[in-house]
């Protein structure tokens, strides 16, 4: 392991050295940093650790049962994976890639979201309508609260006082207030929601609604939906447009819906709510997260057992990486 | 052999255990299936009846190009793309050195030739679909059968004068035939991945052909 790592980080260095010559080469463009991107592999029970600079997947760690959510902590340290058939959420350490321990997760986590300081993590627990806080320092749930049937997404707001959780079967987002741990108000939106993001100034909620082919605007203030935004693709049959995860660039300008089994990800005005483009990736593909400098948008594809790597400057898909079996989430390093 | 002759009945009688289960389950899923199922589906993967080329094809449209087969060297790279037996990074060095000798009409013939894949593997699929579909309507007559042998079985072994050769017999066809059945259902499980798989493949060479026309 030390020597594999000691290799792989040699490898890094001449990457870095040979980027860093032909930029020179190039006049001073800036080489691109590398980062790693971590894919949960549902039907698997591994992660893939693929390095975004060779673009490949260097390493599969073994988990628990069913893997679905996965965050990364602020400074890179730690992973955190729902191992939803095993009860548990798994605490992985980037720098051994190895499991290292695992928290309280009460039942069946599906999906999680860290708190804007990292010291909690915000996780729905599918089979009990309940979203269970952890403090990670401690490793011991804090507090459940109760929500509608089937809680899965969850979007913490960028200053960090409201959570929003989204019932699969109640067909609500839930606004709760993270100092009260209560909920605050429930908006109604179309069937089957399952992601909620926020747009970095706090000024909407995007919820996508899987079976309803929406995603509704919701006003965090107001909680009302101020708009729903629709998807069309010629020739695709609009059961087959089921909006999952949701990105927007850090300017607020363009969002990213991944469309489930429509195989695309769709590039939307995010301020004019108008769909622009739609993204050929791969299939049924599910969640998306950008490098930290945004260059990069990656797209798990549950079918096509791959990741798409879109280039969010020109909105092109330029490369598949082969992960495990129904890759689900992503989070990507820091660094 | 004795022994085992002995140990007959409480195999049976856990038989009939299992195959109540069977029966049981066989009872509801139609029931369920009224609503939900479809009797010629025995998977748990939601069925497509037929892959759309808009889910996997962002090129120009399939419509009215014609045939494949008049290009001889597109139909020899559909048939080759369209074997099962020619793998993925085969498949990559194929379409590469076609699209390297197709000429003028490069991008006119790749479309064709997806055109071709797209005819010849939701061919391949619907055939994997019927057989699926025999295979659901046999298993629910295996599970008529075993719920009928299940009750003959109780009925027998309920009589105090039962002959328990007669007894043995039953329950031996009730564990033959569940047996049976069970290994069936196992094979629908890796069967019911072939539709999943010729979907990968499809979208697979969609996307090597794709790539070829800009």
């Amino acid at each position: 392991m030390q020597a594999e790592l000691i290799r792989r980080r040699g490898i890094r260095r001449r990457s870095l050295l040979l980027l860093a010559s032909s930029a020179l080469a190039l006049g001073g463009a800036s080489p691109s940093l590398a980062y790693t991107a971590y894919v949960t592999n549902e039907r698997d029970n591994t992660v893939s650790v693929v390095d975004l600079d060779k673009m490949q997947t260097v390493k599969t760690i073994s988990v628990g049962q069913r893997p679905r959510g996965i965050v990364i902590s602020p400074d890179g340290k730690f992973l955190y994976v729902c191992a939803g058939d095993d009860d548990i959420v798994q605490i992985i350490e980037t720098k051994s890639q190895e499991v290292v321990g695992d928290l309280p997760s009460g039942p069946d986590p599906e999906l999680l979201a860290l708190s804007k300081t990292g010291d909690l993590l915000y996780l729905s627990n599918e089979n009990d309508a309940l979203v269970t806080i952890i403090d990670l320092k401690e490793r011991k749930a804090l507090a459940q609260i109760p929500v509608g049937v089937e809680p899965e997404g969850m979007g913490v707001s960028p200053d960090g006082k409201v959570v929003v959780n989204t019932s699969e079967t109640t067909n609500m987002a839930h606004f709760i207030d993270t100092d009260k741990r209560e909920v605050v108000a429930n908006v109604l939106v179309d069937s089957r929601p399952r992601y909620a993001e926020w747009k970095s100034d706090g000024s909407e909620v995007w919820v996508s609604a899987e079976v309803g082919g929406t995603v509704s605007v919701i006003d965090p203030v107001k909680h009302d939906v101020t708009s729903k935004i629709t998807f069309s693709v010629p020739g695709l049959r609009s059961e087959a447009i089921q909006p999952v995860g949701i990105r927007f660039t850090k300017d607020g300008k363009i969002a990213f819906v991944a469309l489930g089994p429509a195989n695309r990800v769709a590039v939307v005005n995010a301020q004019t709510h108008e769909v622009e483009k739609y993204l050929l990736v791969g299939q049924r593909v599910w969640q998306l997260a950008f490098t930290p400098d945004q260059k990069y948008l990656i797209s798990t594809n549950g079918v096509s057992n791959d990741i798409s790597v879109i280039d969010v400057a020109n909105l092109k898909v330029i490369k598949s990486i082969q992960v495990g079996s129904f890759p689900w989430g992503v989070a990507i390093s820091p660094e | 052999m004795e022994k085992r002759a002995e140990d007959s009945t409480p195999r049976a009688a856990a038989n009939f255990v299992l195959a109540a289960g069977l029966a049981l389950a066989s009872l509801t899923l139609p029931a369920a299936a009224a609503t939900r199922r479809d009797p010629d589906w025995p998977c748990q993967q939601i069925k497509v009846p037929t892959i759309s080329a808009a889910a996997i094809w962002s090129g120009p449209s399939l419509e009215g190009l014609g045939s494949w087969n008049t290009d001889q060297e597109v139909a020899d790279l559909v048939e080759q793309l369209a074997a099962r037996r020619t793998s993925l990074d085969e498949a990559q060095k194929l379409i590469d050195k076609f699209t390297d000798k197709a000429g003028a009409e490069k991008r006119a013939r790749l479309v064709l030739v997806f055109a071709g894949v797209f005819e010849q593997l939701n061919k391949q699929r619907d055939e994997v679909l019927s057989g699926l579909a025999r295979v659901a309507h046999r298993q629910a007559s295996s599970a008529d059968q075993i719920r009928a042998e299940n009750h003959d079985f109780l009925e027998l072994r309920g009589k105090t004068d039962n002959d328990p050769n007669k007894l043995k017999e039953l329950g031996d066809k009730l564990d033959w035939d569940t047996r049976i059945f069970e290994d069936r259902s196992r094979s629908i499980t890796y069967a019911c991945e072939v539709p999943v798989l010729i979907e990968q493949r499809l979208f697979a060479i969609a996307r090597m052909v794709e790539a070829k026309l800009d």
